[in-house]
């Protein structure tokens, strides 16, 4: 609906009816149908935040055990950041996409002029200090190699040495195409040549000095009106540089290192985009039988009749016809749904709701700070040392719903990130990483609505699930299903670490060695749009027992019956062919890595209502 | 005089019968109608906020296992057994303390864990803080933390966790109004802000939200008991939901430009004279445990 307009009273005329009240009751359908417009309000855009939770980094992001100032240490180890790749894919009804058509053209995409958009607005990041100026040691401060210090966790003050802080942090944000569109990628045949990190569009340095004054600290950090733009169908990445996090490496088997570590990292970025309209219809699964249909209150102005005086009061009174208008806005006007799936009482705008991403991490905070092959695995929970397929590495969030939504998207952020297993170069050099090359390895993901928190029942029901096997391709071949949904994949550095993830290339063919991934993980049911096919939007939210009647969910009927309450994602790892403790062979050596440094993100992309 | 209707929110224009009127001042009032209508300002939409939500949490090594590392738990007393062995000597420390209200029976909060002698052993508590900062003012909508456990009937339960204080416990196991088979109420959660002239005092903490000294077991994450009636893939090896569930409904507004952090507190009865070998009611590294799960919602307005 357009904004309202009038015709302007001319000197020396007379003053017709539609001249005093045209542009009131235009104003009075707009409110009667709900069909003001985002652009008639003063604050047009709605604000979601992308927020990233680590448990720590510490030392073994950037510690290879070569001391700061070696000869072979800039060459062997390019300053390393911690990478966290997303993505924002349009809502399915914005989605149209024409799918590369392999080694002949690449994909391509399109972009309706009423599709959201994404500014970055502010960047909040924290961890945790333990209020003083201080660094947090980590586990490797100030021991021998291999041997667990007593200092974790303990507060370290005054200068560090050589020649930087502790908390020499670079943020940064980069952007790449996603392999998805390159016409090359069509795994294992052929692969994107498109793995590379991508240009930065963003960085902001915090020295230790916003961390070691007593008096102000800046933890958290704000840093405000950035107003970079996001596109949809690109991968961004979240980087985190902090390579004073290891220091004073003198030498192998010495005791006088100094580790530290940021715990409980906190990355908070605030993004306006535009409100648009809440789904509607039957097609959208699980979504109480309104359909998403609003509550409207008919709002009349009565235009003065032809021959009639206009007059200030009276039932088509001027006074009388602004003054309706007046009250129905000084009341406040409403939209969306309320906390329990009820369409509001009397809606008055049709954008009342605007995108979302939850991000919900998995597997963060492993013991040996990546999960690996060898005996190290066997200390993992619910690890035993039995046959192949009989151990699973597991894990799973439990997100309440506060508030309803349409999820549209889920797009798993899988994770291939090292970190050194020791403090010195005796470990670094003996143990290198490489992507599991059993066939049985696999990668299962779900997210799904229960109903259970506190009450009567319990149950569930799937929103999205996908199941990955056997990422290495070379080994493999045609027998992997790891790449049937991916969106990208890539490298965090120019150049490959040679010592500790090492590119290998036999027999002509690159074993797969990259950083970062990025899968469309398909929600239930049939008719949706996204990278790949999957089911239509899907509404969650506990209601009350008059929104309990629901659309059917992957075609059938819900088991949660509108009484959902929670969300819960999983992610279980497992080997059907091979333990988990095997290692590597020959002309590989090393290690395994079956789950990145601090793990993986599940995004859930949805569509929120304003409360 | 009963109410009548008005104009006086959209336009300083008033028309009354018996009074005069001319084409300028119709023309006045009717414009500031239209612009109001055409740029409505934020104060007149009533659903202006949305919801942004934090998710938090992780499933530690298992307890048996060597010790590693304890983050993001970090101890919650700042004294000199917490400085690092190759430290310079700080001399006073910014905050002895960096929460406040999170004393827990049977823990002195001004004493470090001293392991021996036993008549002196003080256990100590175990700090989890995330912090933001927020530009705009924001309402915290609401809260949720849950700590889950595996089954009782799951095969292998890493996480046992039972917060209770055992029964087989003498009395002189446990503090002072304890008693063996109790609850345990030492879990707190507290969301505060920083101060805004002195942010680093943490004694002028604002604390908005303070939950503490309840019995934690007995906030069951659910109160059905049993497997669902059809369960998500993929299947999960730690059995069914079972733990402790808090939720904080709170709508508490946050001031522009503040620096809110919250805070999970929970006691450490290793190297205590209470609890006993087992070091009930948490037991021996009770960050091992049981998993956690943290969701911070937060309502900010429209831009």
């Amino acid at each position: 609906m357009a904004k309202i307009t009038r015709k302007k009273l001319a000197r020396g005329t007379k003053i017709y009816p539609e001249q005093t009240h045209g542009a009131l009751s235009t104003a009075a359908t707009q409110l009667t149908n709900a069909t003001l417009d985002k652009n008639q309000f003063e604050k047009q855009y709605g604000t979601f935040r992308l927020n990233l939770n680590l448990p720590y980094l510490n030392s073994s992001l950037v510690a290879h055990g070569y001391p700061l100032g070696d000869v072979d240490f800039p060459r062997y180890f390019p300053r390393r950041p911690f990478a966290i790749p997303f993505t924002f894919v349009p809502f399915q009804d914005d989605v149209d996409i024409t799918v590369r058509t392999v080694r002949v053209a690449d994909g391509t995409f399109t972009l309706p002029p009423a599709a959201a958009r994404f500014y970055v607005e502010e960047i909040s990041f924290s961890f945790d200090q333990r209020a003083e100026p201080a660094a947090i040691c980590d586990r490797w401060n100030n021991t021998n190699e291999g041997v667990l210090s007593a200092d974790v966790g303990k507060l370290f003050f005054g200068s560090q040495s050589p020649s930087k802080g502790a908390y020499e942090i670079r943020l940064a944000i980069a952007e790449k195409e996603q392999a998805f569109f390159d016409k090359q990628e069509d795994i294992p045949t052929s692969q994107s040549l498109k793995t590379s990190l991508g240009r930065e569009i963003w960085s902001f340095d915090l020295t230790h000095l916003y961390y070691k004054d007593v008096d102000f600290r800046q933890n958290p950090v704000l840093i405000q009106d950035i107003n970079v733009v996001l596109e949809t169908y690109r991968t961004y990445v979240f980087l985190i540089y902090a390579d004073g996090l290891a220091q004073d490496r003198t030498g192998v088997g010495t005791n006088n290192l100094m580790s530290f570590a940021m715990p409980n990292i906190m990355v908070s970025m605030k993004c306006r985009t535009e409100l648009v309209p809440h789904d509607t219809g039957n097609d959208i699964q699980n979504i109480p039988t309104h359909d998403g249909a609003i509550n409207t209150s008919t709002v009349t102005v009565t235009t003065p009749a032809v021959g009639t005086p206009i007059a200030a009061s009276g039932a088509s009174g001027l006074s009388e016809s602004m003054g309706t208008i007046d009250k129905v806005i000084r009341d406040r006007i409403s939209g969306g749904y309320t906390e329990n799936c009820e369409m509001q009482a009397i809606q008055r705008f049709a954008d009342d709701s605007c995108y979302d991403i939850i991000a919900v991490p998995l597997m963060q905070n492993r013991r040996e700070m990546v999960i690996r092959s060898g005996t190290s695995v066997l200390s993992e929970p619910y690890i035993d040392a039995v046959a192949a397929g009989g151990q699973i590495l597991a894990d799973r969030r439990i997100i309440p719903i506060p508030h309803p939504m349409t999820i549209q998207h889920v797009v798993l952020g899988w994770n291939w990130q090292i970190a050194n297993q020791g403090n010195n170069g005796a470990s670094a050099a003996a143990n290198p990483f490489y992507i599991p090359t059993s066939a049985g390895f696999r990668v299962d993901v779900g997210v799904g609505m229960g109903t259970g928190l506190r009450s009567d029942r319990f149950d569930y029901d799937q929103i999205a699930s996908l199941t990955m096997i056997a990422p290495d391709y070379v080994t493999n071949g045609a027998t992997t299903t790891w790449y049937d949904k991916i969106i990208d994949r890539f490298y965090v550095l120019d150049k490959d670490e040679p010592l500790l993830h090492p590119r290998i290339i036999i027999g002509g063919q690159e074993y797969p060695s990259w950083d970062l991934e990025l899968h469309s993980v398909p929600l239930v049911g049939a008719g949706g749009s996204g990278y790949y096919p999957q089911g239509r939007p899907i509404f969650v939210g506990k209601g009350r027992d008059n929104v309990e009647a629901r659309r059917n969910i992957g075609g059938g009927a819900s088991n949660c019956a509108g009484e959902e309450n929670f969300l819960e994602v999983r992610m279980t790892i497992k080997d059907t062919v091979a333990t988990l403790e095997t290692e590597p062979v020959a002309p590989l050596t090393g290690h395994f890595i079956y789950s990145g440094y601090q793990g993986h993100f599940v995004y859930l992309i949805c569509k929120k209502s304003l409360k | 005089m009963p109410w009548t209707k008005h104009p006086r929110h959209m336009t300083n224009q008033q028309f009354s019968a018996s009074t005069t009127v001319d084409g300028s001042r119709i023309d006045e009032g009717l414009d500031q109608m239209v612009d109001h209508m055409n740029k409505l300002p934020r104060g007149d939409i009533k659903t202006r906020f949305t919801p942004a939500t934090f998710v938090m949490g992780w499933s530690p090594q298992e307890a048996a296992s060597t010790f590693t590392s304890p983050f993001p738990w970090l101890v919650a007393l700042n004294e000199v057994t917490a400085v690092a062995s190759n430290s310079a000597d700080p001399r006073q420390f910014s905050n002895l303390q960096r929460l406040k209200g999170y004393e827990a029976q049977g823990i002195n909060p001004f004493r470090p864990q001293i392991p021996a002698p036993a008549i002196f052993q003080n256990g100590q508590q175990h700090i989890w803080t995330t912090s933001v900062s927020f530009k705009r003012p924001v309402i915290v909508d609401s809260i949720h933390f849950a700590m889950t456990i595996d089954s009782a009937v799951a095969p292998r339960r890493p996480y046992d966790a039972d917060w209770l204080w055992g029964v087989a416990l003498n009395q002189q196991d446990c503090p002072v109004g304890v008693n063996p088979g109790d609850p345990a109420k030492d879990l707190t959660l507290a969301l505060h802000v920083d101060h805004v002239y002195k942010p680093e005092d943490r004694a002028l903490n604002s604390v908005d939200v303070m939950r503490r000294d309840f019995p934690v077991p007995l906030h069951a994450l659910r109160n059905y008991t049993g497997a669902p009636a059809n369960d998500m893939t993929p299947a999960y090896p730690g059995g069914e939901l079972t733990g402790h569930y808090t939720p904080l409904k709170l709508n508490t507004p946050i001031p522009e430009l503040s620096r809110v952090r919250f805070s999970v507190c929970i006691p450490d009865f290793t190297a205590s004279q209470f609890g006993g070998a087992a070091s009930d009611p948490w037991g021996t590294y009770p960050m091992f445990r049981q998993c956690f799960h943290l969701v911070m919602v937060v309502l900010e307005e429209i831009l």
